[in-house]
Order: C-alpha cells, then structure tokens, then sequence
C-alpha cells in the first residue's frame, strides 16, 4: 500500500534522502512521488548540485587554511631559530631579545634548541683552539725576506742608486770615449 | 730592544710600529696572527695542500697592505677582509677548472656523505675527542661556502654581524640567515655529538 505525500512534505524530506537517511518505507514514499512530480524532481537536482558545490567549496577552503597555517608555522619556527642563533651572537635589538627571552622563559623546545646552540659553540671553539696549536709553522722570517727583497728592488732609495750608477758608468764612459777619440 | 718587549707589546701598538717599518715589530705580528690564520685556512678551504700557499700568501698582504691601514683598531677585521678576499680567489680558480662548485646557497650532496659513529663501542675519551674535531672540520667543509666563511669568521674569529656583512659583500639580514642555517646543518651533522 502506498501513501501519496504532498510536494510539501517531499520538499521537507527531500535532504533526508539526499543524505539516506530515511527509513526503507518512507524512502519508497519519496521515491514514488519523484516519479510523479516533475517539481519535485527538479527541487532534488538543484538540492543534489548545491550540496555538490558546497562541498567542493568547503575542501578547497580546508586545503588552502591547513596549508596556510602549516607555512605560518614553518615561517615561524624558521624566523625564531634565526633570531636564536642572532640571539647567542648579541646581534639582536632590545625589543627581539626580550621576544627571545620570553619565548625562551615559556617554551621548553626553544631551551633545548638554545643548549644545543651553545654546546656547538663550545665545541667548535675547542676545535678551533686545538687547531691553532697544531700549526707549527713559522712564515715570519720568509715574509721579512721577502719584503726586503722587494724593498731594495722597488724602493725609491735604491731606485735612485740605480739611476745614479747608471748616469757615472755613462759619463766614464763618455770620457773614456771622447779621450780615446783625442788620443 | 728585546724580543720579550715586542712580545709584551698590545696588539694595536704593535700594528702602529709595524707601520713605521719596524721589523721586529712585524715580525712579532706575524708570529701572533700566524697560527689564527692558518687554522682559520684549514677550515676554509677544501684542499689541504692550499693552507700553507693561502696562510703564506695572507700574511704577505698583511705586511705590505700595513701601511695603508688607516685606523690600526680596525685591524682584526682588516686582516679578516684579506683572508676573506683569499677564500673566494680560491673559489673562483676552483671553479674555473671542470669541477663544479656551487656559489648558490643550496648545497651540492657531498658523494661521501656524513660517517656516523659507532655508538655500540665508546673508543677513549683521547680517540673520541680527535674524532669529533675530524667531523667537526669535515661539517664545516661541507657546508655551503657563503654559509661556510660566514660560520667562521663568527665563531672562529669573532666578528660582529656588521664586519661579516662588509668583508663578504652583502647584508646584515643575510649574515644573521646564513649564520643560523649554518648552525642548523651543523648541529644535525654533530647531533650525535650535542
Ligand atoms: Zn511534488
């Protein structure tokens, strides 16, 4: 037996059985009245088509806040490990130092990050210090030599040494010559 | 006067003297700077055989650019300004021949990739300690060479954002990224260490 529903009463029904969440028997109710009614019919396509583009709306706008809240934090993380690192070295201003000191003081993670900092600190300088031990050699005397050298090549003193030398073998020269010619 | 005098001498008279052609004074100079730079080439370039070459070469500027140095308080990051000049020379002749070497920030994979300590057997304190200051060096030789000068002229030679900025051509905001990221890869590099 079938009860005929009224357009009112489907179009009331009608997101129950988009959704199926209607019971067997009141679903053939619905159904049968489709069948039927063209108005109906078209009230269902509409509903269905909205529903549609609603939820692609929705997962598009879920992908996009997920993936910008994600950024952010990632930016974040990456500013204050920066401003970390600025930290240690005393590069900051004094409004970022204390931003730094307080997140420091409430973040447990940034103090962790903060003794790993210094520790590489540490132990970087150690290296550092035993590398400077370990160089045994000794450039003064060949710098100082060659600096000479180069002095009494180039310098103006010898420079005009030069040019002085060369001026006297000429004028011997000269006179040798002008002698010889004579004689 | 003695060799203990000039050893006594600060720094920066020592530089003044130097510029007025006292030898002795120089040759004190050298002497203290030497070690400084030739550790600070042993982390700075990646071939071994260069240090020398590059540590010879930086105190010869040293000595002959003295003169011109106008205020002898600037003279640490002066004389950082040579070595920094020198690391990227060697880049460039590096990078003339076929091997390619990045100047990007990104690095290139290192085909050796990091050793990883054995954890199972603790080798003596002795053994452990030349171990680490071996990764250590090779971590810093890895990194990205803007990444790699700027590290070190920080932490080795202690020079403030602004000086690092001047001597490698390029901003504070820069320097304080590059010193951070440094510190990043260095740390997961050393992390069984830290
Ligand atoms: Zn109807």
């Amino acid at each position: 037996m079938t009860v005929n529903l009224t357009c009112t009463q489907v179009s009331a029904l009608l997101s129950f059985y988009i959704d199926d969440k209607l019971s067997n028997q009141l679903k053939q109710f619905v159904e049968a009245h489709l069948e039927i009614c063209p108005t109906c019919n078209a009230k269902l396509e509409a509903l269905r088509s909205m529903i549609k583009s609603l939820r692609e709306v929705h997962e598009k706008l879920s992908v996009v806040k997920s993936g910008a809240e994600e950024y952010a934090q990632s930016e974040q993380n990456n500013d204050f490990s920066i401003n970390l690192s600025a930290y240690i070295d005393n590069e900051l201003s004094d409004e970022e130092n204390l931003k730094v000191k307080k997140y420091i003081i409430s973040n447990p993670k940034a103090r962790q990050d903060l003794e790993k900092m210094y520790k590489l600190k540490k132990i970087m300088q150690n290296s550092f210090d035993k590398a400077k031990n370990n160089s045994k050699g000794d450039y003064s005397k060949f710098i100082l030599r060659r600096i000479d050298m180069h002095e009494e090549i180039y310098g103006p003193d010898s420079f005009a040494k030069v040019v002085a030398l060369f001026i006297i073998i000429l004028t011997v020269f000269t006179i040798t010559a002008v002698i010889i010619f004579w004689v | 006067m003695s060799k203990m005098f000039y050893k006594k001498i600060p720094l920066e008279e020592l530089v003044l003297l130097s510029q007025k052609s006292d030898y002795r004074a120089l040759e004190e100079l050298i002497k203290r700077e030497q070690k400084n730079i030739f550790a600070t080439f042993s982390y700075l370039s990646k071939k071994r055989e260069n240090i020398a070459d590059l540590t010879q070469e930086a105190l010869m500027r040293m000595a002959k650019g003295l003169a011109a140095l106008r205020n002898p308080k600037t003279f640490k990051s002066w004389l950082n300004q040579i070595v920094t000049n020198l690391f990227y020379d060697e880049l460039r002749k590096i990078n003339r021949s076929p091997q390619v070497i990045s100047i990007d920030e990104e690095p290139h994979e290192e085909s050796f990739g990091r050793q990883i300590p054995d954890t199972k057997h603790k080798p003596a304190e002795r053994a452990m300690s030349s171990e680490l200051d071996k990764m250590i060096k090779n971590e810093i030789q890895n990194l990205p060479d803007h990444f790699r000068i700027a590290i070190i002229l920080r932490e080795l030679q202690g020079l403030s954002y602004e000086e690092i900025a001047e001597a490698t051509h390029t901003t504070v905001g820069t320097v304080k990224s590059r010193i951070a990221r440094a510190r990043g890869r260095l740390q997961d590099g050393l992390r069984h260490y830290i």
